[in-house]
């Protein structure tokens, strides 16, 4: 099968006033139609930088290089033009602030529909009616009345829905969430989900899932890909990533969640993510890292597969279980 | 009066004597104002008649999601917000009927940790002046001569390299910041520390880190703390007690084991079935229970119970009659329908 989504070496820089960040370093990774992928990492780890450049949402400025392919087509070096061309129609994304996503002056359903009128040439009232139908799949009671209402009067949990709805109007082939319920109550959190696994069933779209969360990545991810100062430090099968690690950075965050109550003490990584704008040299997890070598301070480890899956370390046979 | 366990449970946490803070019936409220003429229109009660107990060197969990109560409660116990009605008795003084003095002089002993250290730290003032403004405040805590020997001590003991001290907050990291926070909140040496959200702005390396400073903190120098978050993993792994709230109500209150294995208020067991685990496939959770809509207004609140709107369980007594929090089964809850 081929993927959807295939990204080959993706670089993305941005001159700054302390010289060029590299803010992600040769990226990798696909997402096969249906399929859910879990893009995860800290603040700072590149995760949000790379879908943006998927979508072609990154500022001007920002020196993209590497590939990233869409259904075979090629985006990086073309004009935005060709990504937008796409988005709508087959990539859609949704994002962790809905409201800073929807125009307070317009009414919800006129937006949730704005791109079928504008680019399909629906017409208003049609338009209106399909507004009311994804409200309802999406599960925003009273539609009928609703869809007439302002961003303002709606809770963060039915925005969230109204920018599903609208990502949903053009029934894209791949929707990209960023830290979708991030600022969402648990309650709300599970309603989103439920609701985007089951759009998965019945739409069959992949979903690449941005998230900090690694408990909302097991329940939702096929696969998972974890992200590190802008590179993929270890990637695979979720189940299988979380139950036999092979990167020091894994095992630290899956340390550092409280999910195990008999745990008395959790084990965090020590010390903070690295300044993207003066990565350590080697690999640059290696000062937080109780596994580094000297090897590690001088030398990348390059991603190579271990044990199944892919990980970026020197020692990673020593790392997990 | 709300029928309020005994402060000693069977689970082994040792209690002696009163609690160091005793919340009773306490209501929160805030007006609602017509936008012509500002003239009260109505008020919303956030917190809505919370009562509990937290016995000294113990951390009570209240846990709960927007709209709950939970900031409200944590700002009434420390005095940023005003008590309309209850009391809240820190170490046998009620701070809501003492003399203004009185309070003031108790006030130094309850600090809080807020969730975003960067907007709770001023940005123009040094670690230095951001920490030693507490004993500026309260001149008998520390003497002046003592100053830096004792910033150096607490900066250290909160993580933090004492060279640092003359730094200003936008040079550290948001855990190093809430570290800042941490040192602020422990300089006055306080008995009674509210963390309001403390963690939830981290990222999960830093967060475990936080999480074992304050653990750390606790055992060294005897705090007690209110800790209130949304995050059900991290109360379950730093509170003795938990108590659920909403909509400005207890409806649930545990040992922390007993509440995760076996809670029997449905909003509760709505709540915890959605935290998603971190390896689901090695247990056999039950099917999760997904709650319908989004928690009403505090303006409007229901009738009778006012999770009703949103339970699988209610009927026609849940709208009539608020479920007062009784013990049902092993702990209290307020539930109709309950253990």
């Amino acid at each position: 099968m081929e993927p959807l989504l295939r990204v080959r070496e993706l670089r993305v820089r941005f001159a700054t006033r302390h010289g060029t960040v590299s803010a992600v370093d040769g990226v990798s990774f696909d997402v096969y139609p249906g399929e859910t992928v879990a893009i995860v990492g800290e603040s700072g780890s590149g995760k949000s930088v790379t879908m943006q450049a998927v979508m072609g949402l990154l500022p001007r400025g920002a020196q993209v290089s590497g590939s990233i392919t869409y259904r075979g087509t090629e985006l990086v070096g073309r004009p935005v033009s060709v990504t937008r061309a796409l988005c709508g129609d087959e990539l859609a994304m949704i994002f962790q602030d809905p409201l800073s996503s929807l125009n307070p002056v317009f009414r919800v359903g006129r937006q949730i529909t704005e791109a079928l009128v504008r680019r399909r040439g629906m017409r208003r009232a049609a338009a209106r009616e399909r507004a009311v139908e994804l409200m309802t799949r999406v599960g925003i009671p009273a539609p009928e009345l609703r869809v007439d209402e302002y961003p303002h009067q709606f809770s963060g949990g039915m925005r969230q829905r109204a920018m599903i709805a609208m990502a949903l109007a053009m029934s894209p082939r791949l929707l990209i969430a960023d830290e979708p319920t991030t600022a969402l109550d648990v309650t709300v959190q599970a309603q989103i989900m439920r609701l985007l696994a089951s759009l998965r069933e019945s739409d069959g779209m992949a979903l690449a899932l941005i998230t900090h969360d690694l408990g909302v990545v097991a329940d939702a991810a096929d696969r998972v890909v974890l992200m590190y100062a802008g590179r993929v430090v270890e990637t695979g099968p979720t189940r299988e990533v979380y139950e036999h690690c092979r990167h020091p950075y894994t095992e630290g965050l899956l340390a550092s969640v409280p999910d195990d109550a008999d745990v008395d003490r959790l084990v965090p990584i020590s010390g903070q993510p690295p300044n993207p704008a003066s990565l350590p040299g080697g690999c640059a997890f290696h000062p937080r890292c109780r596994y580094a070598i000297e090897r590690c301070r001088t030398e990348r480890p390059p991603l190579s597969v271990v044990d199944g899956h892919p990980s970026a370390c020197h020692r990673s046979q020593e790392v997990g279980g | 009066m709300n029928p309020m366990p005994a402060p000693s449970d069977e689970s082994g946490t040792a209690v002696a004597g009163p609690p160091l803070l005793s919340v009773r019936d306490l209501v929160t409220s805030f007006p609602i104002r017509s936008t012509l003429l500002r003239r009260e229109i109505g008020r919303i009660e956030a917190v809505a008649g919370v009562s509990f107990d937290l016995p000294a060197g113990q951390t009570l969990g209240i846990v709960g999601e927007s709209g709950s109560g939970k900031s409200t409660l944590a700002r009434t116990v420390v005095g940023l917000a005003r008590a309309r009605a209850g009391s809240v008795t820190f170490d046998g003084t009620d701070l809501t009927a003492a003399a203004p003095a009185e309070v003031r002089r108790r006030r130094r002993d309850i600090q809080m940790i807020f969730q975003d250290p960067y907007a709770s730290l001023n940005p123009g003032r040094t670690v230095r002046q951001l920490v030693t403004e507490a004993w500026q405040i309260h001149p008998d805590v520390v003497p002046r001569d003592r100053w830096p020997a004792e910033l150096a001590e607490l900066l250290a003991r909160v993580g933090l390299d004492p060279g640092h001290a003359d730094r200003y907050p936008h040079q550290f990291s948001g855990g190093q910041r809430q570290r800042i926070g941490i040192a602020r909140a422990i300089a006055l040496r306080p008995r009674l520390v509210i963390c309001d959200e403390p963690v939830s702005a981290l990222d999960v390396s830093i967060q475990a880190q936080v999480l074992n400073l304050l653990r750390d903190l606790q055992r060294d120098l005897g705090l007690t703390y209110l800790f209130i978050s949304h995050d059900l993993s991290v109360v379950r792994h730093v509170a003795d007690r938990v108590a659920v709230l909403y909509l400005g109500r207890i409806v649930e209150e545990a040992p922390t084991a007993e509440i995760f294995a076996a809670p029997t208020h449905p909003y509760t067991q709505a709540l915890l079935s959605a935290v998603p685990r971190l390896r689901p496939w090695r247990e056999t959770a039950p099917e999760p229970i997904v709650l319908a809509g989004d928690i009403p207004s505090p303006a409007n609140p229901p009738s009778g119970c006012r999770f009703r709107t949103r339970c699988p369980r209610a009927e026609d007594v849940c709208a009539i009659e608020p479920p007062a929090l009784t013990i049902r089964g092993t702990h209290p809850a307020a539930c109709h329908f309950a253990g």
